[in-house]
């Protein structure tokens, strides 16, 4: 159980950016590449952002797990390369529609953003 | 709609712990080997490769917390474990639950009787037809500040004087001794005299219940209504009719005598001419009723001794 009293703290505020983004980002990874285990999931985001972002299991499961009860990806057992147990997420047909409009959201938001602080700066 | 399903489901995985905890910690477990061999894979010996992929992808141990937490509704698996926990402190400790258990039955039990009263008292209008038109009279003596039940004396004069109300009527309440069926009865009983019931509206289950005798005397000609006291209507309805005539002859005799009997109160109630009682016309009322007593002899008035 955390309390904040006042402002949360930098990296507190941090991994909230990143809790409302991984949504969008594991959306899009399974769109892109099909049916991914967890890992697999985690090292396609590593190479994409070139080391920059390393999600840990703390975040990364429990955040498969809400889309998976929002019913925007499904899980199912399956076996990997390896000949290893794993569970593959897929996105259903929810999950396209809900990256869709997460997507175009998102890109407003950016170039809200992009011209706020253009003009700013 | 997607929280929505999303509640449903963890509901559902608070009840049912789905998925299971082996298979979430199965998945974890590859996690950190699958990222052990990336890094070995990359350099560096198998030791050192674990010990970065751990510190990288986190603990096992924390994660299931979190999966824990996001599978089910923590409030409500927090809200069972306390119940669960409170059952078990009570069931090692049965005098205490005991007493506790004794004092919530007996706040309960207090409060139900009270609200019951209350409920019949003020809540629930009384059971006669219009009862909003319904009146207490009673005589407000200055000497001691207080409201007095009116003395016969009064009420007759206050019959004759009366302008305000549709009727006025008397009784007093008690308790009477019903010997008619096969084992005696004490049960509560109100005499009133003929005005009264017309006061309130009221009519006889059977027959009729007063007329008027030759010497000036109320006769009550008696009807009763049976009820839960065991006795037959009809002994109950004569000896009902024998109370009554006792008290009311009495209560006449009273009249003659100008003096309340002692130890009895007798009281009057007033039913409105027309509409209800509201605000300043029920306090007209009262005061009309108020201001006439005082030409009365009053059996507590000062007089000085002669």
């Amino acid at each position: 159980m955390r309390y904040f009293i006042g402002m949360p703290n930098r990296a507190q505020s941090k991994a909230d950016v990143l809790q409302g983004t991984l949504d969008l980002m594991v959306l899009q990874t399974l769109a892109t590449l099909g049916p991914l285990h967890g890992y697999a999931i985690a090292a396609r985001l590593e190479q994409v952002s070139a080391g920059g972002l390393r999600l840990n299991m703390g975040t990364l499961y429990p955040g498969l797990m809400r889309l998976e009860q929002q019913g925007l990806v499904r899980g199912e057992w399956g076996v990997t390369d390896n000949n290893r147990r794993a569970r593959f997420y897929n996105i259903t047909a929810g999950g396209r529609r809900q990256l869709v409009t997460e997507k175009a959201e998102w890109d407003r938001m950016v170039s809200i953003m992009h011209a706020l602080l253009r003009e700013q700066g | 709609m997607a929280t929505w399903r999303e509640g449903i489901r963890r509901l559902w995985g608070t009840l049912r712990r789905n998925p299971r905890d082996r298979d979430l910690e199965e998945e974890l477990k590859l996690h950190v080997e699958l990222a052990a061999e990336d890094l070995r894979q990359r350099g560096g010996s198998p030791d050192d490769a674990r010990r970065a992929a751990r510190l990288q992808a986190g603990g096992v141990a924390q994660a299931m917390e979190a999966l824990r937490d996001q599978r089910g509704l923590p409030w409500l698996d927090d809200l069972a474990r306390d119940v669960r926990h409170g059952l078990r402190a009570l069931w090692t400790t049965p005098v205490f639950t005991a007493v506790a258990l004794l004092t919530v039955a007996l706040g309960i039990g207090a409060n139900a009787a009270i609200f019951t009263i209350v409920n019949d008292v003020i809540l629930r209008p009384l059971g006669y037809p219009k009862p909003e038109q319904v009146m207490f009279l009673s005589t407000y003596n200055a000497l001691f500040s207080t409201e007095f039940p009116v003395a016969p004396a009064e009420y007759f004069e206050f019959r004759e004087i009366n302008r305000s109300f549709a009727d006025v009527g008397a009784f007093t309440t008690g308790e009477v001794n019903l010997t008619a069926g096969d084992r005696p009865l004490r049960v509560r009983a109100a005499s009133v005299d003929e005005h009264l019931l017309n006061a309130l509206g009221l009519q006889a289950a059977q027959g009729r219940l007063f007329a008027r005798g030759g010497n000036g005397r109320e006769r009550p000609v008696g009807a009763g209504r049976r009820a839960s006291t065991g006795l037959g209507g009809d002994s109950l309805a004569r000896a009902v009719a024998d109370r009554i005539r006792r008290r009311i002859n009495r209560w006449t005799d009273n009249r003659r005598r100008w003096s309340p009997p002692r130890g009895h109160r007798h009281h009057a109630a007033c039913r409105g001419r027309d509409g209800p009682p509201h605000g300043d016309l029920a306090a007209d009322r009262i005061e009309s009723c108020h201001s006439e007593f005082p030409r009365l002899p009053h059996p507590f008035s000062h007089r000085p001794p002669q």
